[in-house]
């Protein structure tokens, strides 16, 4: 038996340790440890419960969306105004995180996951015209490898000029991001840690200028997702067949849904969202969504045992020499069971339900790729369903900033409660994400976050069962353990998102002391 | 290229010392301000997303925690040319991990850039979780709400 170990896995937010044992060139067993503690819930006891929506969006640079908007979902049900919010300051809600997604999946496929696929290196003898291409060239030549080594090596499918032209497009995918984050700005006031979302509603006023504004930014996203992400992807399907195949994993599929599309209902589980709550398992078979049956074990997670609870009752006392433990991720589960969250577990979900928006997009690719809807339960699947959500919330958003209705209220009046409790449960790019707090005497007195990866990167439960990514990895066949890109590609394809920790500029190496000053 | 000058703070305010760029950004706009033509950014941890909007210009003055081997509270002057090539390789880690020394060089490939780039560093005394900053680097934020002003006046 041979243990391959990736520490950290690369090109991930945060940090992420795979350890696979294989035997016979198949993953036997498959570890996920999440090697950072985060410890942010500690911070947000005994505070004005509105420090919520900006701390929480304080815990990453790259989902900070995510969290305003779980956070403030939470705060409007423990405020009793869940119910209240106006069509103004729910739509811009949906708005602000549309964005976030737009920039986030853009993100992920040309900059985190792209790479395992193409060839960035073949611009490096590159002799046309095309002034992206030489610019990459020039940097090549430099010797800014960074970004682009160390990689593994031996399985490059694509030829030289779809690798050009998706390098090409990885250098436009940069300006695309930025322009995701002006159009969230424009009603979130800043990006990517906006302003606006606030208990009750919103607080941008739309106007007939903004409005204009943001659809003429939009449409140019709108562009890119069409004509230059949803082909790539489509390429990199074309030739890496095998992977429509592999990494499906524990084969349940769990959404809380995001972008309410409904006013007036107090149980965000019960809205009419654009893309709907459900769970769905590989078979077809389907069920709604109880936020009651969500638990947390930590049998193998360095937290004390006490810490194994409901979200709502979830406490985070670390234990770091706990016996048996190897990650500091917690073990969530639904009803007991193991369950992919994020754009797979979304896309699948409301494409089984019919859904009108999503089924014939996802249809229409699957068509193209001359593959069934099960061709979605994979490691390949997963980059289509990220890029087809993609298209169907860019569509969306031009139709949402549509109907708001300037002058009309954005925000709904509120009290903070002497004591109450809430749940906000929407989504974050990567998946279902869920907060939950308590109240007593107008302050924080627990705060619980339960988010995307911590589902998909869990460690074994009680029961001995391996999380999603785990089970992903196990019973791969690995062509060459030197160069282990099944494992890599399977594990990128979730969008891994660890805590977002530190930012210390390290000048390891290199001591500064000559630069050292005195004022 | 605009005549603009950026003095962004990086750091994760969550995680004591490591927020010292953005506290010291703070300090700076409490105090009034750098004047016309000088903005003044929390770019928090978001460094490229960050970065990237702004377009580029004459000067980028950025304010982050830095380990350089001295005692916490320590304050350097480093043009970004010295520190270049220290980080942990491009995107080793991920963008999220993309810090500073890695997002100019894809800036510069997405034609974002500036003619000039320094780096005022705090030596960290302690980054976890938590609000405060440390007595030390507390401490050194006049020290380096003094030096920007004098980089900037000079």
């Amino acid at each position: 038996m041979q243990t391959i170990t990736i520490d950290p896995v690369t090109r991930i937010e945060g940090h992420l340790k795979i350890e696979a044992k294989v035997d016979g060139n198949e993953v036997k067993e498959a570890r996920s440890t999440g090697t950072l503690f985060r410890g942010f819930e500690m911070i947000l006891k005994g505070r004005d419960p509105r420090d919520a929506q900006r701390i929480t969006q304080r815990i990453c640079g790259v989902c900070p969306t995510g969290h305003s908007i779980a956070s403030t979902l939470n705060l409007d049900a423990a405020f009793g105004i869940a119910d209240k919010i106006p069509h103004n300051g729910r739509v811009i809600r949906n708005l602000i995180l549309g964005c976030n997604f737009l920039q986030s999946h853009i993100l992920h496929f040309y900059h985190l996951a792209a790479l395992d696929y193409v060839d960035v290196t073949a611009a490096a003898d590159y002799e046309g015209a095309d002034p992206v291409l030489n610019s990459l060239k020039a940097f090549i030549d430099r010797g800014a490898l960074g970004p682009f080594l160390p990689r593994y090596e031996g399985d490059y499918r694509l030829s030289k000029d779809l690798n050009r032209a998706a390098a090409a497009h990885y250098v436009q995918a940069l300006d695309v991001r930025r322009q995701c984050h002006e159009l969230g700005a424009v009603f979130g006031a800043r990006m990517p840690m906006n302003q606006s979302v606030i208990p009750g509603g919103a607080s941008e006023t739309p106007t007939v200028d903004k409005i204009a504004q943001f659809l003429w930014k939009l449409e140019a996203i709108r562009r890119f997702i069409d004509d230059v992400y949803i082909p790539d992807v489509l390429a990199v399907a074309g030739a890496y067949g095998d992977y429509a195949e592999i990494g499906t994993g524990c084969r349940n599929y769990l959404a809380y849904g995001c972008f309410d599309i409904e006013d007036g209902v107090a149980d965000p589980l019960k809205r009419k969202r654009a893309l709907n709550a459900g769970r769905a398992g590989a078979s077809g078979e389907m069920g709604p969504v109880d936020a009651g049956k969500i638990s947390e074990d930590v049998k193998h997670s360095w937290f004390t045992d006490a810490c194994a609870s409901k979200p709502a009752e979830g406490d985070t006392v670390p234990d770091p020499h706990k016996a048996g433990a190897y990650s500091w991720l917690k073990s969530p589960r639904y009803e007991g069971e193991v369950y992919e969250v994020g754009p797979l577990a979304r896309i699948y979900v409301n494409y089984l339900a019919g859904h009108p928006g999503v089924k014939p997009i996802v249809d229409g690719a699957l068509g193209r790729l001359k593959a069934g809807p099960e061709a979605l339960l994979s490691t390949l699947g997963r980059h289509a369903a990220r890029a087809l959500e993609a298209k169907f919330v860019a569509d969306a958003m031009a139709a949402w900033v549509a109907t708001l209705k300037p002058g009309e209220p954005i925000c709904a009046d509120y009290e903070i409660p002497e004591a109450s409790t809430g749940a906000g449960l929407s989504e974050a790019p990567r998946g279902a994400l869920g907060h939950w707090i308590r109240i007593e005497d107008r302050k924080i007195a627990n705060y619980q976050c339960v988010v995307p990866t911590t589902w998909n990167g869990s460690p074994r439960d009680a029961q001995g069962r391996p999380g999603p990514i785990e089970q992903a990895i196990e019973g791969t066949k690995i062509r060459d353990a030197a160069n282990p890109f099944e494992i890599v590609r399977i594990v990128r394809s979730f969008d891994p998102c660890l805590a977002c920790a530190v930012h210390v500029v390290n000048g390891k190496g290199r001591p500064l002391a000559k630069y050292r000053i005195d004022v | 290229m605009s005549e603009t000058i950026h003095v962004v703070g990086l750091g994760n305010v969550l995680m004591g010392d490591d927020g010292v760029g953005v506290r010291a950004v703070q300090r700076l706009e409490a105090e009034g301000g750098l004047g016309p033509g000088v903005a003044l950014v929390d770019g928090g941890t978001a460094v490229f997303d960050t970065l990237s909007p702004l377009g580029g210009g004459k000067t980028l003055i950025v304010i982050d925690a830095v380990e350089g081997g001295g005692e916490a509270g320590a304050v350097y002057r480093v043009p970004f040319e010295a520190l270049a090539g220290s980080g942990r390789g491009g995107m080793a880690l991920s963008l999220h991990e993309v810090g500073l020394l890695e997002s100019l060089p894809l800036l510069e490939l997405a034609g974002v850039r500036w003619e000039e780039v320094v780096v005022f560093g705090v030596e960290p005394g302690t980054v976890s979780t938590g609000e405060t900053l440390s007595a030390a680097v507390e401490a050194a934020l006049p020290e380096v709400a003094k030096a920007v002003k004098k980089e900037l006046s000079g």
